[in-house]
C-alpha cells in the first residue's frame, strides 16, 4: 500500500457537559486517527462517550478542549458557513434510522445530495442509477420511502451518504433498525464500497456482527480509548470471536451479543 | 400542579401561535372599534338629518361585524382543533400518566380560556387606543370637526366586546374540553402519527378535475363578461348568482386537481428541479397539498372577495359622492310642478338670513315637444334615428330655459359668459353618456352651419358655433340636452304648454351657510307639499352629508371585510404551517446533515412559506381581474364612472401590506420552528 493519508485525527478530544454543580465528562482525552480506505468501528457500552465523539466529529457538536482534523481541515476553527460547507463536500451519514425524505423518492433522497453540493444536474441522474447498482436498489429507486422495506432504505441512505464522494463516511448505528438478513446486505454492500471505492468509513455500533465487518475496532469506556481490535488477515468469523470476549473485557456491552 | 402545566403549556403556544394569537387581539379590537363609531365626538357633533342617516349605517356596520363575528368564531374553531391535534401525543402522555380525562378537560379549558381572556383584554387595550385616532378618521369621512378631542371609551361597544367574544371564546373553549373528554387514549395517541402517505392519486381523475375547473371558470367568466355588456345592470339578474357559483366551484375543482396533478409526480431529476434544494421545496409543497386543497381554495375565495371589496369600496364611495354633486348643484335649489307657484316667501327668507337677491334666481322651464334630432342637421338626425346604439340622442326630450336663468346659474357656478344676440339660442349638454356625446357632435355641426329654429312662431339662430358642456345639475343638461332661448320665448310658449312646465328657485350661498336657514327652508317647502302636483328642495349640504356618510360606509365596509379577510386567510397559513412543524423540523435536520447551510435553509423556508401565500393571491388575482373589469364595464356604462380607479392603488397598498407583513411574520416564525437548533 502507498504512503496512507491520514483522513481523521483526533488529539486529546475532552468534552464535558453541565456546569459547576454537576459535571458530566463524556470524553476525557480521546487520540485516534484513521488513513484513507479504512473501515473502523467503534463499540463500548452506552454512556461511554461513542455518540459524543460521534457528534463532534460530524461537526453536529463541538468539543471542550482537543483537536479534529478531517482531511487535513481542523474542525474548531470553522465559522458556521464553512461547517455547511464542510459537511456536504467531506462528509458522509448514515443513520439508524434512515432520515431519509418521507416526501422525496429514493432516486431523488441520492439526488439530493448532489444537488447540495451543486452537482451539475445533467450528471446527478446518471451518478445516482451508478451507485444503486452497486447496492442493488435500482428497482426500488422510483418508489418513496413508505413504499419499500428498512433494508433498501437504509442501502439508499448509504448511497446518498457515499455519492458525494466523501472524505468519511459516518454511520451512526446502521443496522439498529434492521433484521438480520437486511443487516447483513447492507454491511457486506458497505464492504465492497470500503473495498472497492477506497470508502472511509467510521462505524458506530454496539453490535458484534455488524463491528465483525470492520478492518480495524476501536472500543471506549468512560470517556477514553480502552483498546483496539485489528481483523488483519483473520477470517471475520475468528474476529468476532475476539470481539465478544473484548466486550466481556470492557464489561456492560456484552449483554448485546446476540 | 395543574396550573402550572396549564401556564407553561400556554406560554408554549403563544410562541407557536403567536400570529394566530394576533389576529384574535385585531379581530377584538376592530369590532371594539366599529362598535364605538356612535359615541365618537365626530358622529355627536353629525347634523340631525346627517345623524338619522349615519345610524342606520351604523345599523350595517354593526350587523357587518357581528357576522364577521361569526367567522372569526369558526376561525377559532378550527385553529382550537388544529392545535388539539398537533398535541394530541403531549395530551395523550398526560393521560398515560394517570391523569384522569376530567382533569386533562380542565386543563385544556383553563388553557383555552385563558388564550381567549388574554386576547380578549390585549384586544380591548388595542381597541379603545385605536379607536381614539379612528376619530380622525370618521371627522374626514362626515367632514365634520368634532367640537374637542377628549379620550373616548364607549362603555357600550366594550360590553358587546366583552359579551360576544367572551361568549365566542368560553363557547369554543367548552367545547374543545368536551370533545377532549369523549376522546379514546388510542385516539390521542396515534392522532399525531396519522402523517398523510403521499397518495398517488388517480391522475386522469386529476386532469378530469382541471378541465372541469377550466370549464366552469372559463363559463364564470364569460358569464361576467356577458352580463357587465348588458344595458341595463340587473342586480336579480339570475346570471349574476350562477357565475358566483360556477367561480367558487372551479375555485375549488381547480385547487383539486392542482393536488391531484402535482403529487406523486415520478420525476426524474434534472432541469431547474436538480439544482439546490428545488426539488426538496417542490416536495414540500405538494406533498401537503392534498390536504391543503380545500383550504387554499378558501383562502383564494376570500382573498378575491377581499381584493374586489377594497379596490371598489374607495370608487364606489367617490362615484356616490360626483353622483351627489350632480343631484345637489347648488346651495338650495325648489321644485315646483306648477309653473304657477307662489315662491315670494322664499325670496323673503332668504333676505331675512341675509341672502342677497342677486345670489338667487327664479325661472320656468319648459318642455317643448323638442327631441336630440330637432337640433341636428336633418341627415345627421335621419342617421341618429337609424342607429341602434346612439339613437337615445335623437329621441332624448329636450327642455326649453330662458337666457337670463342659464346666465345666472352659470355665474353661480364661475363658469365664463356665454355671448348672446337677440333671436338667438344654446345648445347645453353635459350628459356624459356616450349616445349623448355622439349627439353633442351632431348638435355642433348644426350650430356651425347655422341651422334656424322655429319655436312659438319665433325663427331662432345659433348664438354660439358650440354645445356647452359645463355640469350644472342633472336637471339642466346633465339628462339629454337643454335648449337656452331668449325669455320672452320661453314666456310665450309658457302659455300654451303651463302643465308642462316647472318653476325653479336657485340660491347660491358661497362660504359659510347661514344659521337655521336650511330649517326654515325646509319647513317652508314641506309645508306646501299638497295632494296635486310637487314641490321638493335639494340642498348640497344636506345632500353631501348624507352622501358622506353613504360613502363612510362603502368605505368602511370594504375594509372592515376586506381586512379580516387577509387576517383570517393569513391565520390560516400561518397555522397550517405551524401545524405541520414537527414533519418539516425533520426535514431540515436531514438537510442540516446533508451539509445545507443556514442561507440555503432559510431562503427555502422563505420560498416554501411564500408558495403557500402566493398561490391563493395569484388565483385571487385573476378571478378580481376578471371580476372587477365586467364590474367597471357594466357600472360605468350605467353611471360614467370608473369604478376600480386610481383609488383603488392605495387600497391595494393597504391590503398588500397586511399581507406582506403576515407572510414575513409566517417566514420568521417557520423559521424558529424548522430550522435545526446547532451546538454552537
Amino acid at each position: 500500500m502507498a504512503a496512507a493519508e491520514r483522513i481523521l485525527e483526533v488529539v486529546d478530544l475532552a468534552k464535558t457537559y453541565g456546569s459547576r454543580g454537576s459535571v458530566t465528562h463524556a470524553l476525557r482525552g480521546i487520540s485516534m486517527a484513521i488513513e484513507r480506505g479504512e473501515f473502523v468501528g467503534v463499540m463500548g457500552p452506552s454512556g461511554s462517550g461513542k455518540t459524543t465523539l460521534l457528534n463532534v466529529i460530524s461537526t453536529i457538536d463541538s468539543p471542550t478542549s482537543g483537536r479534529v482534523w478531517v482531511g487535513g481541515q481542523e474542525l474548531t476553527a470553522l465559522g458556521r458557513r464553512e461547517v455547511a460547507r464542510f459537511r456536504r463536500k467531506r462528509l458522509g451519514f448514515i443513520f439508524q434510522d434512515f432520515n431519509l425524505l418521507d416526501t422525496l423518492t429514493l432516486r431523488e433522497n441520492i439526488g439530493l445530495a448532489l444537488s447540495i453540493a451543486g452537482a451539475p444536474a445533467g450528471e446527478i441522474d446518471r451518478r445516482v442509477t451508478a451507485m444503486a447498482e452497486r447496492l442493488g436498489i435500482v428497482d426500488a429507486l422510483d418508489k418513496f420511502p413508505y413504499q419499500v422495506s428498512g433494508g433498501q432504505k437504509q442501502r439508499a441512505a448509504a448511497a446518498r451518504a457515499l455519492i458525494t464522494g466523501p472524505d468519511l463516511v459516518l454511520a451512526d448505528e446502521p443496522t439498529g433498525n434492521l433484521d438480520s438478513r437486511a443487516a447483513r446486505t447492507l454491511l457486506e454492500a458497505l464492504s465492497d464500497l470500503n473495498r472497492d471505492l477506497q470508502a472511509t468509513i467510521l462505524l458506530v455500533t454496539h453490535d458484534p456482527f455488524a463491528a465483525s465487518y470492520c478492518s480495524r475496532i476501536l472500543f471506549i469506556k468512560d470517556g477514553r480509548l480502552f483498546t483496539e481490535l485489528v481483523r488483519g488477515e483473520a477470517p471475520r468469523q475468528r474476529f468476532f470471536d475476539r470481539i465478544i470476549a473484548t466486550l466481556a473485557e470492557l464489561g456492560g456491552g456484552g449483554a448485546d451479543v446476540r | 400542579m395543574y396550573a402550572k402545566l396549564a401556564w407553561r403549556n400556554l406560554r408554549r403556544s403563544l410562541a407557536d401561535y403567536g400570529i394566530y394569537f394576533m389576529t384574535l387581539v385585531f379581530a377584538v379590537a376592530i369590532f371594539y372599534v366599529s362598535n364605538s363609531v356612535t359615541e365618537q365626538p365626530a358622529f355627536l357633533s353629525l347634523s340631525e338629518s346627517q345623524r338619522r342617516m349615519a345610524r342606520s349605517a351604523v345599523e350595517g356596520m354593526e350587523w357587518v361585524s357581528t357576522i364577521m363575528t361569526g367567522v372569526v368564531a369558526l376561525l377559532v374553531l378550527y385553529a382550537n382543533r388544529v392545535i388539539v391535534r398537533k398535541r394530541s401525543r403531549e395530551l395523550g402522555t398526560y393521560l398515560l400518566l394517570g391523569m384522569d380525562q376530567g382533569h386533562l378537560a380542565a386543563l385544556l379549558l383553563a388553557e383555552t380560556s385563558a388564550i381567549g381572556l388574554a386576547a380578549l383584554g390585549v384586544g380591548m387595550v388595542t381597541g379603545v387606543l385605536t379607536s381614539q385616532a379612528f376619530g380622525l378618521l370618521v371627522e374626514r369621512a362626515f367632514h365634520v370637526m368634532a367640537p374637542q378631542r377628549d379620550f373616548v371609551f364607549s362603555a357600550r361597544a366594550a360590553l358587546a366586546t366583552l359579551v360576544l367574544y367572551g361568549v365566542v371564546f368560553l363557547a369554543v373553549a367548552i367545547w374543545q374540553a368536551a370533545s377532549i373528554y369523549r376522546q379514546r387514549l388510542i385516539e390521542l395517541i396515534h392522532e399525531a402519527r396519522k402523517n398523510e402517505e403521499i397518495r398517488v392519486r388517480s391522475r386522469p381523475l386529476a386532469a378530469l378535475a382541471g378541465l372541469l375547473s377550466a370549464m366552469t371558470l372559463v363559463t364564470a367568466y364569460g358569464l361576467a363578461d356577458w352580463v357587465s355588456r348588458s344595458d341595463w345592470l340587473d342586480p336579480t339578474d339570475p346570471r349574476i348568482p350562477l357565475g358566483v357559483a360556477l367561480g367558487i366551484a372551479g375555485t375549488y375543482l381547480l385547487f383539486a386537481a392542482l393536488a391531484g396533478l402535482l403529487t406523486g409526480v415520478r420525476r426524474r431529476a434534472g432541469g431547474w428541479l436538480a439544482r439546490g434544494l428545488n426539488l426538496f421545496l417542490y416536495r414540500q409543497v405538494t406533498s401537503k397539498i392534498n390536504t391543503h386543497a380545500a383550504m387554499l381554495a378558501t383562502i383564494a375565495l376570500m382573498l378575491t372577495f377581499t381584493v374586489c371589496a377594497m379596490s371598489t369600496g374607495l370608487s364606489l364611495g367617490a362615484i356616490v359622492r360626483r353622483d351627489a354633486e350632480e343631484r345637489a348643484p347648488f346651495s338650495y335649489m325648489v321644485t315646483a310642478s306648477d309653473p304657477e307657484q307662489d315662491l315670494s316667501g322664499l325670496w323673503a327668507l332668504f333676505a331675512a338670513h341675509g341672502v342677497a337677491d342677486a345670489q338667487m334666481v327664479e325661472f320656468v322651464t319648459v318642455d317643448a315637444g323638442l327631441r336630440g334630432a330637432d337640433l341636428m342637421l336633418p341627415d345627421d338626425a335621419e342617421r341618429f334615428m337609424a342607429d341602434e346604439e346612439f339613437d337615445w340622442a335623437a329621441w332624448a326630450s329636450v327642455s326649453v330655459m330662458p337666457y337670463s336663468a342659464y346666465r345666472s346659474l352659470r355665474a353661480f357656478k364661475g363658469y365664463p359668459e356665454v355671448p348672446f344676440a337677440e333671436g338667438g339660442y344654446l345648445v347645453h349638454a353635459a350628459d356624459s353618456d356616450p349616445a349623448v356625446a355622439a349627439g353633442a357632435a351632431a348638435w355642433t355641426r348644426a350650430l356651425i352651419a347655422g341651422q334656424p329654429l322655429e319655436l312659438a312662431g319665433v325663427t331662432l339662430r345659433p348664438a354660439a358655433p358650440q354645445v356647452f358642456s359645463e355640469s350644472m345639475g342633472y336637471q339642466f343638461g346633465g339628462y339629454g340636452a337643454m335648449l337656452v332661448v331668449p325669455d320672452e320665448v320661453v314666456a310665450r310658449l309658457l302659455a300654451d304648454l303651463a302643465d308642462r312646465s316647472q318653476r325653479y328657485l336657485v340660491a347660491e350661498v358661497p362660504g359659510e351657510e347661514p344659521d337655521r336657514l336650511a330649517e326654515a327652508v325646509g319647513n317652508w317647502v314641506s309645508a306646501r307639499i299638497r295632494e296635486e302636483g310637487w314641490i321638493s328642495l335639494s340642498s348640497r349640504t344636506e345632500t353631501m352629508a348624507e352622501t358622506y356618510v353613504v360613502e363612510a360606509v362603502f368605505i368602511f365596509f370594504s375594509f372592515y371585510v376586506g381586512i379580516m379577510f387577509i387576517l383570517i386567510s393569513a391565520t390560516l397559513l400561518a397555522l397550517q404551517q405551524v401545524t405541520d412543524a414537527v414533519e418539516h423540523r425533520q426535514r431540515y435536520a436531514i438537510l442540516q446533515n446533508l451539509g445545507a447551510d443556514d442561507a440555503m435553509m432559510d431562503l427555502t423556508i422563505a420560498r416554501q412559506v411564500g408558495l403557500y401565500f402566493l398561490t391563493p393571491l395569484l388565483v385571487a388575482l385573476l378571478h378580481s381581474a376578471m371580476a372587477l373589469t365586467a364590474l367597471n364595464r357594466a357600472l360605468s356604462g350605467e353611471t360614467g364612472y370608473q369604478v376600480v380607479g386610481p383609488a383603488s392603488l392605495p387600497t391595494l397598498g393597504v391590503f398588500a401590506l397586511i399581507y406582506g407583513a403576515y407572510y414575513l411574520m409566517s417566514v420568521q416564525n417557520c423559521r424558529l420552528l424548522y430550522r435545526p437548533r446547532t451546538a454552537d
